[in-house]
């Protein structure tokens, strides 16, 4: 599989929909009257980084919070066309909203940790779950925070307050506390904006670990972090996606010119 | 030109700001010192007042009263205190009942060896007396009062003296009835004269009633005036001795069996109290005139100049000297202010059933405020979209928080307990709906708030990872808002402590025993709030309970405090718990 997907890469082939673990089918967003997100039709590939770009209120956003129906905050906020999540519309009626929340982890652009203590933060997800042993929720708490790269750090005081914690450490705790409950496809929106550089290279290192591991989808301003984490990229533009394929390609060649125009720094 | 003029003008913005800023610093901390000082100018006597209501200069009356009242033992040092008071007090005990019934009665011979001559005299002049009854008209009453006068002068002369004696010596209880006895002696004395003549010449009716009116007039007449003079001494003597009495207690056990009010039965408690009973009921005391022609006056007369006579100077002088040897005062501390029954209303005791009744009011309001308050703030902030029944919701809960509180009193009784009959009457449950009535508002707003304040970024994460509402707030929201939210709950108890008004008609009795907690449903209950109010204006001895009311309202006060200082600490807790 992993293989195969390296040779489409390589060949610069579109993925196949098969490999698509999320797909978008003339998918729109209204706020209101307005438009958000216009007749998007693309997919992100099953163990694979999909960064999407795009000037601010392109609707890059809007589209990734679709994906775990964070937008149903919203109440305005409505849709049209098919977000299918392993063939499964996940804006059908009588979708469970907290199964799909499970599947679908979501990082958010400003460290949101609770205030609890680390261990707490981590389990939070798992507990909720339902009852579960004290060793194997140890066990998860572990595996995430090493996932996450933190364990070390944070081994000594896990019973201490999150909040303590600095931005960087924090931001890969909400990336433990979403890999604990071990979703499929792990959203990841602006993490490293509010971040200082070094926090945001571990934090592109750690995506650069997850990736193969996870599906991830990111959303960023950043088009340098866009070509060094991710395989695949989107290009939003004023609702519309104008442009998707693999990192490589978009960067080198992109074919079409508003694409290039933002890469080269023209707008945005 | 343009620029420089633009120049100028920022310049002088600046300068301008500058000054604003210096006189805003200036402003703000002059109204920061005028807080402080008003806090203080409020704060110092009611603290130092107040704590004199349990560490106080205490008399050997107050011992007395917790040994006999209270069923306290008494520690060696009381009952020393006890034994020399007692002892102490013997001599002014035993001068006083000297000068009430003198043992030299002298002067009751006296009279009596006065009277006979004079009777004697009159005996004598019976001829004389019927040839004046054979006169006319005016000259028959005026003979006869003449040879009366001429007759019974020695006599009086004789009362004279000893009445003016016994203004100096203090036998006038004695010379009252001795007096009084005269009068019927005298009586007597003109019926046996009338009976005489009428042996000798038969007298008509109007004769003898002349006779009878006048034979003895002028005797009659003197020992009327000596016995109002002597009686005005004796009502001052009276006063004195019952300022003695509020001083000191009953001299003996019977008399303070015999009374039923325990202000009655024992003397000044508090030394502060004492001093002041010693000078203006012992050294001063008030007059009152009684003369027939005019209106009563009453008058202040310093005892010493008043009293001429030198037994009671001597009573005087002696309580003046032996005031510490009969009361011994000393320092003590009185925990019983806060954990006693008042007694005979408030004088005596403590403030224990007004302290629980706050405590039962307080706290059985918030057992039902609080749960409503943040279940229907949850509501508000998590639940509510919007829409007019919300805005109308929100614009009543607005409302009800500046309702006056007189008028939540006036519901609870309305309401309460005429139409839903939640009890008989007023009961400390009534007050505590009511209470709970009125900082329901408060708790709502307050929660509100400690929920909106709650950055969304937990609600989004907690709902990411799987969390349904109703879990994501009691998980994540309740737990990040419970330091503001308790903060806001504890000072609305703070206020549901002190209101008035709503327990006023609910609740609040002037006078009972601490309820039990059985009677909660049933009884009214006093409490601090409402006993301040009526201890410092309806109380008949409202003066001499000061330091109760001090007390009281340093209590409340301290009780208040207490609960903002608990709601800091619960919040300060928390947050380092969170981690904020």
């Amino acid at each position: 599989m992993e293989e195969t997907t390296q040779n489409k890469i390589k060949n610069s082939k579109p993925p196949k929909p098969d490999d698509y673990i999320v797909t978008a089918k003339n998918f729109s967003v209204y706020y209101g009257d307005f438009c958000a997100v216009k007749q998007v039709n693309m997919g992100f590939v099953r163990k694979r980084v999909t960064s999407i770009i795009g000037p601010s209120g392109c609707g890059k956003s809007t589209f990734l919070r679709c994906l775990n129906r964070m937008n149903d905050l919203v109440e305005s906020c409505r849709t049209s066309g098919a977000l299918e999540l392993d063939g499964v519309n996940i804006y059908h009626k009588r979708l469970d909203i907290v199964e799909l929340r499970r599947k679908v982890g979501m990082v958010f652009q400003r460290p949101n940790p609770f205030p609890k203590s680390i261990y707490d933060n981590v389990a939070y997800g798992v507990r909720l779950k339902g009852k579960c042993q004290k060793g194997e929720l140890d066990d998860i708490v572990e595996s995430s925070l090493r996932r996450a790269a933190l364990w070390d750090e944070v081994k000594n005081r896990l019973e201490q307050s999150a909040l303590g914690m600095s931005g960087g450490q924090q931001q890969r705790l909400c990336i433990a506390r979403a890999l604990a409950i071990k979703p499929d496809l792990l959203l990841m929106d602006e993490p490293c904006s509010a971040l200082d550089p070094k926090s945001t290279s571990r934090i592109e290192d750690l995506i650069g670990e997850l990736a193969g591991e996870y599906t991830i989808a990111i959303v960023t301003h950043n088009m340098q972090q866009a070509s060094r984490v991710s395989d695949y990229t989107a290009f939003f533009y004023e609702g519309s996606l104008i442009e998707f394929g693999k990192t490589k390609d978009i960067f080198t060649k992109p074919t079409n010119k508003s694409t290039n125009d933002y890469i080269t720094g023209r707008f945005g | 030109m343009d620029r420089i003029g633009g120049k100028c003008e920022k310049k002088m913005n600046n300068t301008l700001r500058k000054a604003l800023d210096k006189s805003f610093t200036v402003v703000s901390y002059a109204s920061l010192a005028g807080i402080s000082l008003a806090v203080a100018l409020f704060l110092i006597p009611i603290i130092y007042n107040g704590i004199g209501a349990f560490i106080f200069s205490a008399t050997v009356e107050h011992d007395k009263f917790l040994v006999e009242n209270l069923n306290r033992s008494p520690t060696p040092a009381e009952e020393n205190y006890i034994k020399l008071s007692n002892a102490a007090r013997k001599p002014l005990y035993k001068m006083m009942s000297e000068y009430e019934c003198p043992t030299d009665m002298g002067f009751a011979k006296r009279i009596n060896l006065a009277f006979d001559s004079a009777f004697k005299e009159m005996n004598k002049h019976s001829d004389l007396l019927l040839s004046f009854l054979d006169l006319k008209g005016n000259e028959r009453v005026e003979k006869i009062r003449e040879l009366s006068e001429k007759l019974w002068s020695p006599y009086v002369e004789t009362l004279k003296d000893i009445v003016s004696n016994a203004q100096e010596d203090g036998t006038s209880f004695a010379l009252i009835n001795i007096l009084q006895s005269q009068r019927d002696r005298l009586s007597e004395a003109s019926r046996d004269e009338i009976k005489t003549l009428n042996q000798i010449k038969k007298l008509t009716f109007t004769q003898r009633s002349i006779i009878r009116r006048n034979i003895t007039l002028v005797p009659n007449t003197y020992i009327g005036e000596a016995i109002s003079i002597l009686e005005e001494r004796n009502a001052a003597y009276e006063t004195l001795k019952s300022g003695i009495r509020e001083l000191l207690g009953p001299p003996d056990i019977k008399s303070k069996e015999a009374s039923k009010l325990m202000r009655q039965r024992y003397g000044q408690t508090r030394t502060d109290m004492a001093k002041r009973v010693l000078r203006e009921n012992v050294l001063e005391i008030t007059i009152k005139t009684t003369n027939p022609d005019a209106h009563e006056t009453v008058k202040r007369v310093k005892s010493a100049e008043y009293f001429k006579d030198p037994k009671i100077k001597a009573i005087l002088a002696y309580i003046e000297d032996n005031f510490d040897s009969m009361l011994q005062p000393h320092a003590t501390l009185y925990w019983g202010f806060f954990f006693d029954d008042p007694y005979d209303s408030n004088i005596f005791g403590g403030i224990w059933p007004m302290i629980l009744g706050t405590f039962y009011l307080t706290l059985g309001s918030m057992l039902i405020a609080a749960p409503l308050g943040i279940v229907a703030s949850i509501y508000f902030s998590e639940y509510s979209k919007g829409g007019k029944i919300i805005g109308f919701l929100r614009i009543c809960v607005g409302t009800l928080a500046g309702v006056p509180s007189i008028v939540f009193g006036l519901f609870g009784l309305a309401f309460l307990i005429n139409t839903v009959k939640i009890s008989d009457g007023k009961s400390a449950f009534a007050g505590s709906v009511t209470l709970s009535i009125l900082i329901l508002p408060t708790i709502i707003k307050s929660c509100e708030e400690a929920l909106k304040a709650v950055p969304n970024s937990y609600r989004e994460a907690a709902l990411s990872l799987g969390a349904g509402k109703w879990k994501s707030i009691c998980t994540v929201i309740l737990p990040a808002a419970l330091p503001a939210m308790l903060t806001g709950i504890i000072i609305s108890m703070g206020r549901a402590a002190g209101e008035t008004a709503p327990i006023i008609f609910t609740a609040a009795t002037s006078t009972g025993a601490a309820l039990a907690i059985s009677e909660i449903f049933t009884q009214p209950t006093p409490a601090l709030p409402w006993n301040i109010y009526n201890i410092c204006s309806e109380h008949e001895m409202a003066e001499r309970v000061s330091h109760v009311q001090y007390g009281m309202v340093l209590t409340l006060i301290a009780i208040v405090l207490a609960l903002n200082a608990i709601a800091i600490v619960i919040r300060a807790k928390l947050q380092k718990k969170i981690g904020n």
